[in-house]
């Protein structure tokens, strides 16, 4: 009897094991036979608080997945095509009329209507603290004919739809009765239209999922779903890589460290990709609305201070470049060569004298102008190690020509608000994203543009004389000529200096093939979604 | 007032009561402040000096160097002074509180004693770690915020303990007859409480050195700390942050993790006794 149970026993496990592979290899066959990837899993430093529409890194992740605007960028071309707008016009750059499409669905199931678009310009607006900012040349948004979107700048501008990138609508039937969005963390705030429903957010473990949307006007993507999981840093994040827990880093608007790269090359199943960045890593930041800062020989002399090649071999050894004055990097639309950033002391030294700021109380550090002490403070943030030593850096090299630095270091948040609202800087240490650079008028002028988010506060009639002829500007040829003139006004003037140009180091799972990379996401494109197969 | 002879008289007869470890303490924290003073000279490089990022361990630079190509040895060094300073600081904050709160309320009795130590059993619920990195997130990252941070959080144990002694020194017969000979609370804690209660303060300042020591390091490591300070904390942060643990890199975050071991070991053994069952006691 107990020799009949154990051979029962046995059949009954010997079947359970040949099913159990049976259905792996069915499941493996159809994996290969569709080329689909069931989970793409990234990892990514970006830090998810809540999935609220004011988390910022949150939004990021719905800009990419579940929340989209009435165009997006084809990631290969690099052409603007239609998303919730199926077609659109303008006459002069100032009036912008949008098509909405009639087959778009809130993942709720409501139609994504024109009133939707026109809700979420106003609610953002009024709600998202940087939104106002972004679309300040929107002077009105109306519906007309039940789906078109009538747009009305303020301002003539050309390259609104740059700017139209990120509006991220959102649905008017759940946010209307929300007075405080911050706070609105139910799963309704995540409701979107795009190829990618939210599925989870789970703050113990650091992940944030979401699935295929089955219904998605396009048809589902190619990845089944997609998870992030949050890391403190990369150090963390690119252990991960190597140990197989994720497929790709993702870190937005920026790569992982080149620290890593010599370590990766060693794995063969991860394949590491380098692509043009239009961002620029590290800049330093004046504000030129205190003295001695809009003082361009003092800038000047900054500029002839610093040790790019140094700087550039620290921060980002082979991957990068020393960059120009003209502060836009190569790779941009229009771009300039302008004079080569280097490090010259004596020139430097020599334009503060001229420039009267002089050592007068022999304290081995120079006065202002009119001889009363100038102590520089140089702002950075926290989230990130190399900002506060390339501060440390900065410091000793204009230490090095009798200027005396204090450096600020404090968290992301606050330091965001300081820059886009209170200004309450001298001077900044950080970087600029590829949409900041691409939008507004583009050549960075958001961030320069005292009427935009200003960091450096410049109300130059000359700048923005440029800005505005920039963005009235109807054929290439007179874009390609006021590119070329603001670049050479930031070369003289200098209220910018680019600390180095840098390039996107993005490692993956080799298994996977079809990465697309965009101006705005990178590697998490639309086309990405769609294209990514599963090689292995 | 002592004659300088009567100080080194009673630096002697107190080295000469000391344990063994006692004294292994007290030799490994001389030898560290003597090395962390004299930094500036004798430390091979100036720490923020830049050269050639992660070299391994070599004659030139003996820990290699990090992300910035600075020397790990020199760093090593002027970290001493700065690490001790804030969790000497940091130990003489909790203990100001945590000695004032003990003997006031152990003095005095009645609804200030309630009080008192009912907001200390309130704090000791608290787990104090998570409450640290909690404060510490808030507050702009200095060595100050720190230093108070670990202070204001750790004053509770000593307050405990001082308190529990002040009771049994109120009892004493000469406190009885200061009272009746009509001096004030004030005095009386001054010149009879406080001194009663050395023994105990001592030990638990050099136990609090040690904590303060191993919590500004665990803030620094989660990039709490301020990052401009170099601290071992802040380098084992560096080395984590910056392809220290992902490339294999122990040279450059092991020596500041021995080094915290050893120091606060060190406060451990001048601090601790062992008893007469030869186990440790803190």
């Amino acid at each position: 009897m107990a020799v009949i149970a154990i051979l029962v026993a046995a059949l009954l496990i010997s079947v359970s094991i040949t099913a159990f592979y049976v259905v792996n290899d069915g499941a493996d066959e159809n994996d290969d036979g569709t080329g689909a990837v069931e989970e793409l899993i990234v990892g990514t430093t970006n830090i998810v608080s809540n999935i609220n529409i004011a988390d910022y890194y949150f939004g990021v992740m719905a800009g990419q997945l579940t929340h989209q605007s009435l165009i997006k960028m084809n990631s290969t071309t690099g052409s603007f095509e239609g998303c919730l707008a199926d077609s659109w016009y303008t006459l002069d750059s100032k009036v912008w009329v949008f098509n909405i499409t009639s087959d778009a669905e809130w993942s709720d199931g409501y139609p994504v209507t024109a009133e939707d678009v026109e809700f979420s310009f106003e609610y953002r607006s009024e709600h998202i603290p940087g939104y106002s900012t972004s679309y300040s040349m929107v002077e009105n948004v109306d519906v007309q004919n039940g789906n078109q979107v009538v747009i009305t700048l303020n301002i003539v501008d050309s390259n609104f739809l740059t700017t139209l990138l990120v509006l991220r609508a959102i649905p008017q039937h759940i946010f209307e009765n929300v007075t405080d969005p911050a706070t609105y963390n139910d799963k309704n705030a995540t409701i979107g239209c795009g190829p990618y429903i939210f599925d989870y957010f789970d703050s113990s473990s650091g992940e944030v999922s979401f699935v295929a949307n089955e219904n998605y006007r396009d048809g589902a993507p190619n990845v089944g779903r997609i998870t992030y999981v949050m890391y403190k840093n990369q150090d963390a994040m690119v252990m991960a890589l190597k140990i197989g827990e994720i497929d790709a880093t993702y870190i937005y608007a920026s790569g992982i460290s080149y620290y890593y790269v010599a370590g990766l090359v060693n794995y063969d199943d991860i394949e590491v990709e380098t692509f043009d960045y239009i961002g620029v890593p590290m800049v330093l930041w004046f504000n030129e609305e205190i003295t001695p800062y809009n003082n361009q020989s003092f800038r000047e002399a900054v500029s002839y201070c610093i040790n790019y090649n140094e700087v550039l071999n620290l921060m980002a050894a082979g991957y990068g470049s020393v960059p120009n004055a003209g502060f836009v990097p190569t790779g941009t639309y229009g771009y300039i060569d302008t004079r080569t950033l280097s490090q010259n002391l004596t020139l430097a030294a020599q334009i503060l004298d001229e420039a009267g700021f002089l050592d007068v109380d022999n304290d081995g550090y120079r006065e202002n102008v009119d001889g009363s002490e100038l102590t520089i403070e140089l702002l950075t943030r926290t989230d990130l190690s190399t900002y506060s030593q390339l501060a440390q850096l900065v410091k000793g090299y204009m230490g090095k020509i009798g200027l005396n630095v204090e450096v600020s270091v404090i968290d992301r948040t606050t330091f965001g608000t300081i820059m886009d609202e209170t200004k309450e800087f001298e001077m900044a240490i950080t970087g600029t994203t590829p949409w900041g650079m691409m939008s507004y008028a583009g050549y960075g002028s958001t961030y320069i543009d005292d009427r935009s988010y200003g960091w450096t506060g410049t109300a130059d009639e000359n700048y923005t004389n440029l800005v505005d002829q920039l963005m009235a500007a109807t054929t290439s040829t007179e874009m390609l000529d006021l590119a070329a003139q603001i670049q050479e006004y930031y070369a003289s003037e200098l209220p910018v200096i680019a600390l180095y140009w840098g390039c996107i180091i993005q490692p993956h799972n080799v298994d996977y093939t079809g990465f697309s990379v965009d101006a705005l996401y990178g590697i998490m494109s639309y086309e990405t979604f769609y294209n990514l197969a599963d090689s292995g | 007032m002592r004659t300088w002879k009567g100080i080194c008289a009673y630096i002697v007869r107190t080295w000469r009561g000391l344990e063994t470890y006692q004294k292994a303490g007290v030799f490994i924290l001389l030898l560290l402040i003597t090395i962390g003073s004299l930094a500036p000279w004798i430390a091979p490089y100036d720490p923020l000096q830049t050269g050639t990022p992660f070299q391994s361990p070599s004659f030139t630079h003996p820990f290699g160097t990090d992300n910035l190509g600075q020397d790990n040895l020199s760093r090593l060094i002027y970290g001493i002074m700065n690490t001790i300073k804030i969790a000497f600081v940091a130990a003489l904050v909790s203990l100001a509180i945590g000695v004032s709160v003990g003997v006031y309320s152990g003095y005095y009795r009645g609804w200030r004693e309630d009080a008192l130590m009912g907001v200390t059993d309130l704090f000791l619920l608290i787990p104090s770690l998570p409450l640290m990195i909690l404060m510490a997130s808030y507050l702009e990252p200095s060595e100050w915020n720190i230093v108070l941070v670990i202070g204001f959080l750790w004053w509770c144990p000593t307050a405990r303990v001082v308190h529990a002694r002040a009771l049994q020194v109120r009892n004493q017969g000469y406190v009885r007859s200061a009272l009746a000979l009509g001096y004030g609370g004030p005095y009386i804690i001054w010149h009879h409480i406080l001194p009663n209660c050395k023994q105990v303060i001592i030990a638990k300042f050099t136990m609090g050195v040690a904590l303060a020591m191993l919590a500004e390091a665990s803030l620094s490591f989660l990039g709490l700390g301020d990052p401009l300070s170099i601290t071992w904390g802040s380098m084992v942060n560096l080395a984590y942050s910056c392809g220290g643990f992902a490339n294999d890199l122990w040279w450059w975050y092991l020596p500041p993790c021995i080094m915290i071991t050893l120091t606060a070991a060190a406060f451990f053994m001048v601090g601790g006794r062992k008893n007469e069952g030869r186990r440790w006691q803190i």
